[in-house]
């Protein structure tokens, strides 16, 4: 029978050992269950696909997410307010889009080193109607490749409008734009 | 110059996760040393930013959970503009189509395996409105009632989700006895039969 609670001595850096005793100070809790915790959570990471430092990259995402405001929205009810359907106007929709992404971009230009890779990490986190997000950086350059089975053709448009918004925050702007229903192929300049 | 005592310390830990961590390392190339680091690091990370590693595996989960029940995840500013343009041109239609989206999600808990599918929809929707700030189900008997306050809403998108819920409580069996709604609240009882 194996032994949960046998001990063994796990070695930490020097320098987040203070850190790390002061954050389960502060959290009332003992160091040896903090220790534990910490080693449960990041084997639980794992079996979720992630390794800690791809965990790390997670979490500033969502938290970027939920500063930005967020939501969830019934995917039906989206593809409705995306469609024709809804009797908006297609430039009154690109617009918000746009806005939208604009927005987006500005924070994680704002926050974030990386704000390209942190925009492309945010769609494959986010949208998980998008099969493929490829993202090729080359000097000034940048294209975007986004490849969906499920996106009708209005909502591809729209979140390339998206897409655009966010980069021209980043600093980019369009030098050439491509959608077929499903495909985002967009290239951007410095 | 003074020099660095210390580089490494060690703390006891549990020899069973040990070993797991220990074989996860060696899979993907990586010595338990490295990989315990970037635990440390990532916890300390999560730390800064005021959450804590279950909120992050939490975070995960209701994601794969939205993706999986038919949930997209957006700016809610977005959310509320289109809502508010499609509920300008044509108020019928747009209710009826978030009915209907009620609906179909209901339609998938009542269909599915769950043993209490009420109670796991109830769950779900309070994961799925993190931006409400009060969101409140209570099932008694017969009786449902649901009760949202949340100031950010807009008068359309208030009436929207309203007929959304509508459609899910309709789908579970419960009939619509009384409605209170206006901009960021909203009241619904409703009763089997």
């Amino acid at each position: 029978m194996s032994k949960a609670k046998d001990k063994r001595l796990v070695y930490v850096p020097g320098d987040l050992v203070e850190e790390v005793k002061e954050v389960s100070r502060r959290r009332g809790e003992s160091l040896s269950l903090f220790v534990s915790d910490v080693l449960r959570l990041a084997l639980k990471a794992n079996s979720l696909g992630y390794s800690p430092k791809q965990a790390a990259e997670f979490l500033d995402i969502m938290q970027a997410q939920r500063n930005l405001g967020g939501a969830f929205v019934p995917t039906d009810v989206l593809t409705y307010l995306n469609s024709k359907a809804c009797g908006t106007g297609e430039d009154q929709l690109q617009t918000k889009w746009y806005d939208s992404g604009k927005w987006h971009g500005k924070y994680i230009n704002e926050k974030f080193k990386d704000p390209i890779q942190v925009l492309k990490k945010f769609l494959e986190a986010t949208r998980w109607d998008l099969s493929e997000v490829e993202v090729r950086q080359n000097l000034n350059m940048v294209k975007f490749r986004c490849i969906s089975t499920l996106l009708t053709g209005e909502a591809t448009e729209l979140l390339a409008k998206f897409i655009e918004g966010a980069m021209h925050s980043i600093g980019y702007q369009t030098d050439k734009s491509e959608t077929l229903k499903g495909m985002i192929l967009l290239e951007f300049k410095r | 110059m003074e020099k660095r005592k210390v580089k490494r310390k060690s703390f006891a830990a549990r020899e069973d996760l040990l070993e797991r961590m220990n074989k996860i390392a060696k899979e993907s190339d990586f010595s338990l040393y490295g990989f315990v680091n970037e635990a440390f690091e990532l916890t300390l990370k999560a730390n800064k930013l005021g959450v804590n590693l279950r909120t992050l595996l939490d975070s995960r989960e209701l994601l794969k959970d939205a993706m999986e029940n038919g949930y997209t995840l957006g700016l809610e500013s977005l959310w509320y503009e289109m809502a508010e343009l499609a509920y300008a041109k044509s108020k019928k239609n747009a209710l009826q189509n978030w009915f209907d989206a009620g609906v179909w999600l209901a339609k998938r808990y009542v269909t599915g395996e769950t043993n209490d599918p009420f109670e796991t929809f109830k769950n779900d929707l309070k994961d799925f409105t993190w931006n409400v700030p009060e969101l409140e189900v209570n099932k008694k008997a017969d009786k449902v009632s649901v009760r949202i306050v949340s100031p950010r809403f807009p008068e359309s998108y208030t009436f929207l989700f309203t007929s959304f819920l509508e459609g899910a409580l309709e789908t579970f069996g419960y009939k619509i006895g009384s409605k209170e709604v206006s901009r960021g609240i909203v009241y619904l009882e409703a009763v089997k039969g």
